[in-house]
């Protein structure tokens, strides 16, 4: 990616020397604090996000009109032709007016967040907006989702840039915007911001995600004004009547989890032998997967074109025996990697959750053969598919379980959902530690923090690096002489602790210049200078720690419940050992 | 003089950009009500459009390539519930059954109270012989909204499910079903013969017999419903009654050949019958005498049918004690004696009938004064309990 441009400058004056402004308006002197406007703005991005998802939706159906025909099952002619020649105008379109289009978007607006202080240009989201248009409505197995989180941090970001916001906020109004975005694009407000945050920003803050909340509210809002409210596919009636059956939907874990290593995999195997190929062919790798992937439609299987959402509303229907959904799952395996790895712009969402249902329902279906008395309806099993793929596959486990819950409305699923995908989350972990958004942007040159290894991260505590207390502690109400007589000739330091006035730390030789000034009898807390020391927990985190530590040589950690109990002693050195050994 | 800077900060200041900000989402607002306007109305043509030639392939029988029409109306018009139906039934007339009962159930999980809704998954509970499902979406089908002729449709699915029942011979729960359509009967004499007709193949008898002359009372002409009382009176032994009504059915109708062989046997089993009230005593001696002569030719017949001597039969024949009984009682069993002792006739009859069952059972295919003799004798166990 290329350098944003510098950072906005002050008001421009020529426009104002030309045109007199008028005064500035009373109302414009009300106060408006930033945290506040923040907020405010929050509600704004959503709407903006949501009414660009709502177009960007209807651009996608207009765009497959156009290509395939209104037909759910094109001709075989548009079929074949229609992916591959609108790929020869998408590549044309991104190489030409917009490089920075490529890919699904989620990593992109992390390099916004963590590299390039929150700036996405809107040329972005116009770009976005046409190529993903064009390539989902044309058969390319891809997904609406990605784009649209894009074009939701372009916008904000854009925004953002244009009330001057400060430093701290432009950089964090992108993933507002993308959280509006994905919402407005799943209908799933819940989901959207879980993933914004478990994969996007990686953290949990009571500013960001009030924003992220709002904005993803305030989208959704708007989407279902324009567009209802139904859910992307009829969920049938599902539900869990034998506890027993769970062992069913851990079986469905464990092939998801494969079925996941293998996606990404052949993803990222796929795209770095895609990008070595010398430049010119990008012009034709879009069309050369869309060609593949009309064929296969061509050969019988249209239903992997697009984002097929439609299909999956069939599968959950039982229209489908087990091994065509098998052939199906491993078919849009193919075409969503001939997709993504050549450069077409467009996300990785919908095609996970294909995936995702037609491997569940093949799995459900083929248990059903050999247990008749198992009760889980296809759809049951396909929407736990689902789920398990986005955890295994996109590796975001808390938005997978939410998004299933999210789409079917039927809490009675949460613990097949839970058990499958945290399995398939294990087991992909463990066949392939390095998470598929991770691979995609060292592939891309780019250094970001990785989600998953934040969330792993060790949390380190006071407890991991105080030291046993070799200070010895003094009551405030003895006196200077008691107190060196209390100390070991080998303590220059003591720990003072008065009821009244708290921690404090006086040293040997201040007590032997008071005693030498007839001062032996004052009692230490009042000879104590009146700056206290701040205690510590154990529970405190270093980083809290450190807040203190610059002032102090050493800080007490005493007990939560018996604030006069002291655990032990903790210093910088302990702390940067701690964190060095780490 | 305030600074150009000065001058334009106000511009940046936070009312006012929200100010600004709530104007530019008014427009960006109205453009896309516009374009989502476009876009609904031309979905909807499509929606149509698809639909409709759905339809008109299901109407002519071409259910299978309707289905792919109404999928196609359906993605651009995904909560229509009419179309979600209609693909129903399409895939369950193609044989896609699992499909058009998943789909269905989505319909019912939305609308449980929905007539047509549970009528299709009853058809489909029954074609898979599940029947206590069929029972549940039949009576939600009965019991259920429909939003035209709610009378017909509830009738119609009751029906349906009576000759689901009947097929499957429950018998009871047809009955049951029968007894509750009854109440629903529009004043048709064709209606009332219908539910008749069906009361009789669930074996209830005496509501037949009702349902047929609730029939008579709306056409006095109609012959089924002759027809079909007397048929009902007929299974009740009531062979005064049966005759009647046959007799009037087969004189509006000679070529009934069913209604005219009942007829000849009601007419037959009243003759034959001794017990017959208001009559003679001539007349039932008579009747007694002959039923006894002619239990006595049944047991030779059927000797000779088996082979038997019954004046040397084997060990083991059934019919000997018969035989050995009649001999006994054959003096006291004529005109002259009985004229002077009528006691006998009792234990005759007994015998005769004794002797038309055992006979019935050994050898069958039995004449039809035998039949009748028959017929008295189920007659005569029935008044006895």
């Amino acid at each position: 990616m290329s350098a944003p441009p510098s950072m906005p400058s002050p008001p421009i004056t020529d426009v104002a020397e030309a045109v007199p402004l008028p005064d500035a308006p009373e109302f414009s002197r009300i106060s408006f604090g930033e945290e506040q406007f923040f907020l405010v703005l929050a509600i704004f991005i959503g709407i903006f996000s949501g009414l660009a998802v709502v177009c960007f939706h209807i651009a996608i159906e207009w765009s497959r009109q156009m290509a395939l025909g209104s037909a759910l099952i094109p001709t075989k002619t548009r079929v074949i032709t229609a992916p591959a020649l609108i790929g020869l105008v998408i590549a044309v379109i991104v190489i030409k007016l917009f490089p920075r289009v490529r890919g699904s978007g989620v990593n992109q607006t992390k390099a916004a967040l963590y590299i390039y202080d929150g700036y996405i240009p809107f040329r972005t989201a116009i770009g976005k907006f046409i190529t993903s248009a064009l390539a989902i409505g044309s058969g390319q197995s891809l997904g609406p989702e990605d784009p649209s989180l894009q074009i939701g941090a372009a916008i904000a970001s854009a925004l953002g840039r244009r009330l001057r916001l400060s430093r701290a906020k432009l950089r964090l109004i992108a993933p507002v915007g993308a959280a509006a975005g994905l919402a407005a694009a799943f209908n799933a407000p819940i989901s959207a911001v879980l993933f914004v945050i478990e994969e996007v920003i990686g953290r949990w803050s009571a500013g960001i995600f009030g924003a992220v909340v709002l904005s993803a509210v305030s989208s959704v809002v708007v989407t279902r004004w324009f567009l209802g409210s139904e859910p992307l596919f009829r969920i049938p009636a599902v539900e869990l009547v034998q506890p027993g059956e769970l062992g069913a939907y851990a079986v469905l874990g464990i092939i998801g989890a494969f079925a996941s290593v293998l996606f990404a995999k052949a993803i990222t195997y796929l795209r770095a032998r895609l990008k070595s190929l010398p430049h010119w062919t990008q012009y034709l790798q879009p069309a050369a997967a869309g060609l593949i992937i009309g064929v296969l439609g061509f050969l019988g299987a249209p239903q992997i074109m697009g984002a097929g959402y439609e299909y999956i509303d069939q599968a959950m229907h039982n229209e489908y025996t087990w091994q065509v959904l098998g052939i199906f799952a491993a078919l849009k395996i193919i075409a969503t990697t001939l997709s993504f790895a050549s450069g077409t712009p467009g996300g990785m969402f919908a095609p996970t959750l294909f995936i995702g249902a037609m491997l569940g329902g093949a799995v459900g279906l083929f248990e059903h053969g050999f247990f008749p008395h198992l009760t889980g309806s296809t759809g049951t099993y396909a929407l736990v598919g689902m789920g398990v793929l986005f955890a295994g596959f996109l590796r975001a486990p808390m938005t997978s379980v939410f998004m299933v819950l999210e789409v079917s409305g039927n809490y009675s699923i949460i613990l097949p959902v839970i058990i499958a995908n945290t399995l398939a989350y294990l087991i992909a972990r463990s066949l392939q530690p390095v998470p598929i958004f991770d691979i995609l942007t060292r592939q891309d040159g780019l250094e970001l923090p990785s989600m998953e290894e934040m969330r792993e991260e060790a949390i380190l505590r006071v407890e991991d690096a105080m030291r046993p207390l070799n200070i010895p502690v003094l009551e405030g109400h003895l006196s200077a002489r008691q107190g060196l007589e209390q100390m070991r000739p080998t303590d220059q330091q003591a720990i003072v602790f008065d009821r009244a006035t708290g921690w404090g730390t006086i040293s040997r030789e201040s007590l032997q210049q008071l005693n030498s000034e007839g001062k032996g009898g004052l009692p230490l807390a009042r000879v104590l200078p009146d700056l206290r020391m701040p205690p510590l927990h154990p529970d405190y985190t270093l980083d809290a720690a450190m807040h203190y530590l610059g002032d102090w040589p050493f800080l007490p950690v005493v007990h939560r419940a018996e604030p006069n109990k002291i655990l032990g002693v903790l210093t910088l050195k302990d702390v940067l050992k701690t964190y060095r050994r780490k | 003089m305030k600074t150009p800077r000065v001058q334009t900060a106000w511009l940046l200041k936070r009312p006012v950009v929200a100010i600004w900000l709530f104007v530019l989402a008014a427009i960006f607002f109205g453009l896309t009500y516009i374009v989502t306007r476009e876009n609904r109305i031309r979905q909807r043509h499509l929606s149509t459009r698809w639909f409709q030639r759905g339809a008109n392939e299901l109407k002519v029988g071409n259910a299978a390539a309707s289905i792919p029409d109404f999928r196609t109306a359906l993605m651009y018009a995904p909560e229509n519930s009419e179309y979600l139906f209609r693909l129903g039934q399409a895939l369950a007339r193609a044989g896609h059954k699992r499909e058009a009962e998943a789909y269905f159930l989505s319909l019912w999980n939305d609308q449980p109270s929905d007539g047509a809704v549970n009528l299709e998954l009853a058809r489909l509970a029954t074609a898979s012989g599940r029947l206590p499902d069929a029972l549940r979406y039949y009576h939600g089908a009965i019991y259920g909204f429909w939003p035209s002729h709610p009378d017909d449709n509830s009738r119609a699915a009751r029906l349906e499910l009576i000759q689901f029942l009947l097929e499957r011979k429950a018998f009871t729960e047809a009955q049951s079903e029968l007894i509750a359509l009854q109440g629903q009967l529009p004043a048709n004499s064709g209606a009332q013969v219908q539910v008749a007709n069906l009361m009789m193949k669930a074996g209830d008898y005496a509501n037949a017999f009702k349902t047929f002359r609730q029939a008579l009372r709306l056409n006095r002409k109609n012959l089924a419903a002759l027809a079909g009382a007397g048929e009902a009176a007929f299974h009740q032994e009531q062979y005064a009654s049966a005759q009647r009504y046959l007799a009037k059915a087969v004189a509006e109708h000679s070529q009934d050949s069913a209604s005219l062989q009942m007829l000849k046997m009601a007419e037959l089993i009243q003759q034959s019958n001794p017990f017959e009230p208001h009559l003679s005593q001539a007349v039932r001696d008579r009747r007694a005498l002959s039923a006894f002569a002619r239990a006595g030719a049944r047991l030779q017949q059927c000797a000779q049918a088996r082979n038997e001597l019954l004046e040397n039969p084997p060990s083991n024949s059934q019919l000997q004690p018969l035989y050995a009984r009649w001999l006994d009682l054959k003096p006291s069993m004529s005109m002259n004696a009985l004229s002077k002792n009528p006691d006998p006739i009792d234990a005759a009859m007994e015998l005769v009938f004794e002797i038309e069952q055992k006979t019935n059972q050994l050898c069958g295919n039995s004449a039809e004064a035998d039949s009748a003799l028959l017929a008295i004798a189920k007659e005569r166990e029935e008044l006895n309990k």
